[in-house]
């Protein structure tokens, strides 16, 4: 568990009065002063009744009794009022101020700015707003509901400069996404192909939609005509593990306990192939590119922050200007974009020029180690990896492509 | 502690974004100190009210009961006015204490997506924390109500009680992620620094200046004298004069301890406008007859100002007592007098509010989309990177198309139109192990493919019969060679 949840979890309470959090530490204030306004009124009440029976010359010491009481309860009402959100306000500063103390305590400052060393400049803003387009374009629109197509295309591409052409085609996709999440099938149905995958996991949904209404006969129906029979024949076994004892359990009229979950999460899945076919098919990007890199940010921060640490106790000047000083590992989804050699003489990445070559023993490694080795080809040397002898003339420059 | 994709701890998380939580903190502590600010003037006023009741009862007769009365109606009305103030603060208060809430349930989120050890679940968290970093730099950057061509926003409802918006304010609310972000705070400051560098105008910050002068006056900035001396220029820029000497009079003259300096030089100004008026043709009713000599500045002082130089302007000068001043008297076309009316002054302006302002919050003051997005591309940029490979075009369009679109295709960020730009100027990422394919061969020409891929794309090619290629035939993609598998030369990268 994190420490810090730990901490807002306990103090985040001590920010009210009661246990349903649902009465701030302030609003003590606010109902003493309501039942204030109610004594005042009664009171009012009083005072207008002792001088009615005053006009009608009512009796003389009963009135005087109930005056002197009417004014003794004002003062106190007042009193106790006064008194009451004095001190209840004082408390409430009291308790933000603890507040404030036990969270910061906890929470160092910790400098964004300070590891932002390679500036991208004011420049670069049309290149960002474009790609914070695409990035709405793929995962923004499912939750706006988009009563006009062509006036949200023209919308996405004035503010961000997104190409109307992949603008309107990231809606239509948004479009199916928000239906599925409102178990809505039909448009994605329209959309996919017969037969695949996807085309069956929509009917499963539609199924345990079905499900969810507890008509048999319905389900019946729908399995018989709704269905193109040839969708199943392949997926019997899948059918019969996922879908039969929810259907059981229709007809000897029992109730499927986790029904909305398992309809959530089959949506989910729709979705998430749904958005990977439709993706592939239009040749759109899966993920935004804005987004791989945020993550990619993420993940590397906790390095450059601890390189910044390590860099003002050593007095070290921050150089990167050609490399990072450290690696980051980073996930599958982040890595294998390119190709990546590191000469396993020099233990140093090939560049351009610095590229790899093949020995004759179909080893690699760099230009560089090359030429030392080789005492800048004027002598044969032994591969560093295997018995066998080579000479620069037997080498070759190889360029990895990752396709 | 889970750790899925290499990414940091919760902790790390909240630490990173501990201006979430400081920011509604210290609202709420504003607001309470408001609330306690709001109470104490009611309550001393209803002790006065109560203290004149109490006198008019105590004189017991019929005139001043029926005073009385009144009294009480008058308190109750006023009670009734007290209590919806509070009302409103209290209001205020819940929406604070949601939004912390709303922060402690976003980070148990990431919490359990962690602990749930499903990527996809993780990875969508993540996606919300895009979001939220881009809703930021939208409502930091984009111009404030957008009544642009398409200033009617499509199909989205707008809260009626925002005055303020922008596409970033409006973003944060479709995505339901409003309650993440103090968006008030950071459109606040765009208000601001718009109307500085975009209509010129010093009203809002001198508001804010005002509002914060306590803290301000804590960390000794610059930035009041540093404004109403720009309100100064401007004004003489707008031949304004009168108004400059007031604004100069009233507002510069109290730095004269701290700014002596700048003070000359913003009198001097004054001189060279007034002296060159045909040139720059602003002051053209008053001045007829050139000023005395002003080599001195309690000449200056006396002749604009009519009246004596305060003690403190003249005794400093008196230590160098023949001090001339000089600089006031150079041609107006001198580098300090153009710099004075450069645009770029207000863009330093912007620039001092923006570091003032943010540090009050504990917001960093560059972008975090921009901080993430930085250190991000190094991370990810390899040495392979933007180059495009040159492809040789064939005469078979379709092919072409093939190869560019399914085989080559790169899904390299980096690389992507966006990006390019931006990570040229950006540090490689450092790699201390290869990262290749499996099964490298080697084809003649020097270029090193995995066997599996070329052997696919081959065969891909004779299914949609884009070339006729032998089935011991592959084709390079690069310069579209077609060779034969025997030719593979296995490679041993270690
Ligand atoms: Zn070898
Ligand atoms: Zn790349």
């Amino acid at each position: 568990m994190s420490e810090l949840l730990n901490t807002l979890n306990n103090e985040y309470p001590k920010l009210f009065t009661d246990e349903t959090l649902t009465a701030s530490l302030s609003k003590k204030c606010l109902d003493d002063t309501q039942e204030f306004k109610t004594q005042l009124r009664k009171m009012k009440a009083h005072w207008n009744k002792y001088l009615q029976d005053l006009e009608n010359n009512s009796d003389d010491k009963k009135l005087s009794k109930k005056r002197s009481l009417v004014i003794d309860k004002l003062s106190k009402v007042h009193q106790q009022w006064d008194s009451n959100i004095h001190k209840n306000v004082k408390l409430s500063s009291n308790q933000y101020s603890k507040f404030n103390r036990n969270i910061m305590k906890e929470l160092r400052q910790f400098d964004l700015d300070e590891v932002y060393v390679n500036k991208i400049s004011k420049d670069a803003k049309p290149y960002i707003d474009k790609a914070i387009g695409f990035h709405i374009s793929r995962y923004g629109l499912s939750n706006i509901s988009i009563k006009d197509t062509d006036e949200m295309v023209n919308y996405i591409n004035e503010i961000y400069g997104v190409d109307t052409k992949i603008a309107g085609m990231y809606i239509s996709m948004g479009q199916i996404i928000q239906d599925l999440k409102n178990y809505d099938t039909k448009s994605c149905i329209d959309w996919c192909q017969n037969g695949t995958d996807l085309h069956f996991e929509l009917f499963v949904l539609n199924i345990m939609i079905l499900v969810k209404r507890n008509d048999a006969l319905e389900i019946y129906d729908y399995m018989k005509n709704g269905i193109p029979t040839t969708l199943f024949e392949n997926k019997i076994n899948k059918v019969m593990t996922k879908l039969s004892p929810l259907i059981t359990k229709v007809y000897i009229k029992q109730r499927v306990e986790n029904i909305e979950e398992l309809i959530y999460e089959q949506s989910r899945k729709c979705i998430s192939i749904f958005s990977k076919d439709y993706c592939q098919a239009d040749k759109l990007p899966f993920d935004s590119s804005l987004f791989l890199i945020v993550l990619s940010g993420i993940i590397s921060f906790q390095f450059f922050f601890k390189y910044k640490n390590i860099r003002s106790s050593l007095n070290v000047d921050w150089t990167t200007k050609d490399e990072l000083p450290f690696d980051v590992k980073l996930p599958k989804l982040l890595s294998n974009f390119h190709p990546i050699f590191i000469c396993p003489v020099l233990k140093e990445e090939t560049t351009e020029d610095n590229p790899p070559y093949s020995l004759p023993c179909h080893h690699i490694i760099s230009k560089k180690a090359l030429d030392k080795l080789s005492k800048n080809g004027t002598t044969s040397f032994k591969c560093p990896y295997c018995p066998v002898n080579a000479m620069i003339a037997k080498t070759r420059k190889v360029n990895f492509i990752m396709i | 502690m889970k750790n899925l994709i290499n990414e940091p701890s919760t902790d790390f998380h909240i630490k990173l974004n501990e201006q979430s939580f400081k920011i509604p903190t210290r609202l709420l502590k504003k607001n309470n100190l408001q609330l306690s600010s709001l109470i104490e003037s009611e309550t001393k006023e209803l002790q006065g009210e109560f203290l004149e009741l109490q006198k008019l009862m105590n004189a017991n007769n019929l005139q001043d009961d029926k005073l009385a009365l009144a009294k009480m109606n008058d308190i109750i009305k006023n009670v009734d006015m007290f209590e919806k103030k509070l009302n409103k603060k209290i209001n205020e208060e819940m929406e604070l204490l949601n939004r912390i809430q709303t922060r402690i349930n976003f980070f148990e989120d990431l919490e359990s997506a962690k602990n749930s050890g499903n990527e996809s679940i993780l990875i969508t968290w993540y996606q919300k924390y895009t979001n939220v970093l881009i809703g930021d730099y939208l409502t930091r950057n984009s111009s404030i109500n957008n009544t642009g061509a398409n200033g009617a926003l499509p199909s989205i409802n707008m809260d009626e009680e925002d005055d303020i918006w922008n596409t970033g304010t409006i973003f944060l609310k479709q995505q339901h992620l409003e309650k993440l972000l103090d968006y008030d705070i950071l459109i606040n400051a765009n208000k601001i620094s718009k109307a500085l560098t975009e209509n010129h105008d010093l009203q809002p910050l001198f508001t804010w200046i005002q509002e914060n002068k306590h803290y301000l006056s804590r960390r000794s900035c610059t930035l009041n004298f540093d404004a109403r001396l720009q309100e100064y220029i401007q004004l003489l820029r707008l031949g304004k004069k009168h108004e400059a000497i007031y604004c100069f009079q009233t507002y510069l003259i109290p730095f004269i301890s701290t700014n002596l300096e700048d003070l000359k030089r913003a009198a001097g100004l004054l001189l060279s406008h007034c002296s060159n008026k045909m040139e720059i043709n602003v002051f053209t009713e008053e001045e007829s007859e050139c000023p005395p000599a002003f080599n001195t500045l309690d000449n200056i002082y006396g002749y604009f100002f009519h009246k004596e130089v305060p003690r403190k302007l003249s005794e400093k000068p008196s230590n160098k007592p023949d001090q001339k001043i000089s600089l006031c008297l150079d041609s107006p076309k001198t580098n300090f007098h153009s710099s004075l009316f450069d645009d770029n002054r207000w863009a330093a302006l912007n620039e001092a509010f923006l570091e003032e302002y943010y540090k009050m919050y504990g917001i960093s003051h560059n972008d975090p989309l921009l901080i993430y997005l930085s250190l991000g591309i190094s991370t990810l940029k390899t040495r392979d990177c933007i180059h495009s490979k040159e492809l040789k075009e064939s005469m078979n369009i379709e092919l072409d198309e093939y190869i560019k679109s399914d085989v080559l295709h790169n899904k390299c960020p980096v690389c992507t139109s966006e990006f390019r730009n931006i990570a040229k100027d950006l540090p490689f990422a450092h790699h201390i192990q290869s990262e290749l394919f499996e099964n490298p061969v080697m084809l003649p020409n020097g270029n090193v493919y995995d066997m599996i891929k070329l052997v696919q794309i081959a065969d891909n090619i004779r299914i949609n019969n884009l070339m006729n290629l032998q089935d011991d035939e592959i084709i390079d993609p690069i310069n579209k060679e077609v060779y034969k598998k025997a030719q593979f030369i296995k490679m041993y990268p270690t």
